[in-house]
């Protein structure tokens, strides 16, 4: 692969300034090093290595929330037994990306500026109502990205990641020179139960086609609140208020199912022009939304049984 | 170009490297060493694993001027004398066919047993899972990783034989699957955080 320049930045300070002089941040490389070999885009670019950063790779507990430094690799917040037990469903999804190899270089922070729809961190931390923190603010998740038309053309199935060089000012709206410092994650409310399901083409490393993220709670077999993303399926994640709007006060029965069946179809539809096999897509994802609700209320989960 | 020192196989080398430039591309062009196999070139098959401080990682996917201070270990530095006990036990259970996969395998098989002496089938499972073999089935590589761990593999390897098992696994119709951890929520009103 080809790049202009490689900065080991040495500070937040150094990274920013050197971002800011249009430099390409670079963490694990598990999107960059591919983008570059594929495209060749980075040849004039400078990368900036910020994973020798201290700051970026803080894990702490802070005011009911966990903050969770960018840099951190999957693999390690993967293996942080707090984490495991304080944030099970974000845990559950970082599992399901790639392969131990590219767990063990893949950051949080990388996957979340990369912004592939098809990611799979992002809607756990979406269901989560995690805020970004930057080196300049504090960011709603929900606010972070910009619809990304594009990525519906070629996702999932297709190709693994953008096809933009530098996906952090295409797909978000960090200014130049802004940096993303860490992940802030509310702890779930006690009692709540979650769901993460992939559904991708093989059950190897590949990513997923659809997702599905779930974290709620019942009252007395009936939904007090849910809240639900899934990925694959828009231009920007987002999760579906109207399903969940339609599921509060319910005990989830097959009628029900099926108006948040309906509800999701409908939201879909608006992608039908832009989506990326979106007959198969606008069929799968109703049922799969509807078996994993079904699947919650039951407290149990989606994944097949184990075989031996 | 940038300085970067590294050790490799334990071996200190200081070299400058281009900015854009993969470990892999150093392992086998500037350094001779061609047991690491390049198959796709972007993360996917895993034949260019290798250990970096003792992790798995795709050499394709390393920025060479990352590696200030860095420990690799590539197939060639197993063992500086005859096999490492994992290659004897891909040669004794068939684990290889055309041989592309194998470097790849045996890598991430050692990061495992480093880590984890005593691996289920299943942790076994999920350390290769991002390793591409076209020829064997994974049955055989899993088989001979299983005989050099510790106990809780070698009880499944027991059981069943590697192969017997593949067998019935085709007869009923079930690739190689990926079982990947489950939530378990906890049941109503239980505290599932
Ligand atoms: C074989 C393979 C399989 C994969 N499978 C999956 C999968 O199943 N599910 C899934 O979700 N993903 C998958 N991925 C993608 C996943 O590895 C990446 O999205 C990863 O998490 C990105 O992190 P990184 O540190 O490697 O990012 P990099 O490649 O270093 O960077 C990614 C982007 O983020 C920017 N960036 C990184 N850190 C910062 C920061 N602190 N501030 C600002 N910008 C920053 C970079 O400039 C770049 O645009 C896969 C990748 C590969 C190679
Ligand atoms: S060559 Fe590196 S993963 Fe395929
Ligand atoms: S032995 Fe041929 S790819 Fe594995």
């Amino acid at each position: 692969m080809k790049a202009g320049g490689y900065l080991r930045a040495a500070s937040l300070a150094d990274a920013a300034s050197a971002r800011a002089r249009g430099g390409i941040v670079i963490a694990g490389g598990t999107d960059i090093m591919v983008k570059g070999r594929s495209r060749n885009i980075y040849a004039d670019k400078v990368l900036v290595d910020v994973s020798g950063i201290g700051e970026l790779h803080l894990v702490g507990e802070r005011g009911g929330a966990i903050e969770i430094g960018a840099a951190c690799t999957l693999s390690g917040l993967c293996a942080d037994r707090a984490l495991r037990e304080r944030l099970p469903l974000l845990v559950d999804a970082m599992e399901h990306v790639g392969g131990v190899q590219t767990r063990n270089r893949a950051t949080i922070g990388g996957n979340v500026v990369n912004a592939c729809p098809a990611s799979d961190i992002i809607p756990a931390l979406m269901v989560l109502d995690a805020s970004v923190r930057t080196t300049a603010r504090t960011i709603p998740l929900a606010d972070f990205f910009v619809d990304c038309p594009h990525c519906l053309k070629h996702e999932g199935m297709y190709v693994r990641s953008c096809l933009f060089p530098d996906a952090a000012s295409k797909k978000t709206v960090l200014e130049p020179g802004e940096l993303v410092r860490s992940l802030i994650v509310p702890l779930p409310r006690a009692g709540s139960r979650h769901l993460f399901y992939k559904l991708a083409r093989t059950q190897n490393i590949g990513l997923a086609c659809v997702n599905l993220a779930l974290i709620g709670t019942l009252l007395g077999g009936v939904v007090e609140g849910l809240s639900i993303s899934m990925g694959g399926l828009f231009p920007r994640p987002c999760t579906l208020d109207g399903c969940s709007a339609v599921l509060r006060g319910t005990s989830a029965d097959v009628s029900t199912l099926d108006r948040v069946k309906a509800a999701l179809a409908e939201k879909l539809a608006a992608e039908s022009g832009a989506l990326v096999d979106y007959g198969y897509k606008s069929r799968v994802a109703p049922a799969l939304l509807a078996d994993g609700i079904a699947a919650f209320m039951a407290g149990e989960t989606l994944e097949r049984k184990r075989r031996i | 170009m940038i300085e970067v020192s590294f050790s490799v196989n334990g071996a200190a080398h200081t070299l400058r490297v281009g900015p854009g430039e993969r470990l892999i591309d150093v392992l086998r062009g500037r350094l001779g060493l061609t047991g690491t196999k390049e198959g796709c070139g972007i993360g996917v098959c895993g034949a260019c694993t290798v250990l970096v401080d003792g992790r798995a990682e795709n050499a394709c996917l390393v920025p060479a001027a990352s590696l200030e201070g860095a420990s690799v270990v590539t197939v060639e530095g197993l063992s500086t004398d005859g096999l490492d006990p994992l290659q004897q036990a891909f040669l004794d259970h068939h684990a290889i066919q055309c041989g592309f996969c194998t470097p790849g395998l045996v890598m991430s098989a050692r990061a495992l047993l480093d880590e984890n002496p005593e691996p289920t089938e299943e942790e076994i499972r999920t350390a290769i899972r991002g390793n591409l073999c076209r020829c064997t089935g994974y049955e055989q590589a899993i088989a001979a990783i299983a005989s050099v761990a510790g106990t809780g593999a070698r009880a499944l390897l027991d059981e069943q034989a590697g192969l017997i098992r593949s067998s019935a696994r085709l007869e009923a119709g079930v690739p190689f699957a990926r079982t990947p951890p489950t939530s378990t929520p906890a049941p109503e009103g239980g505290d599932a955080r």
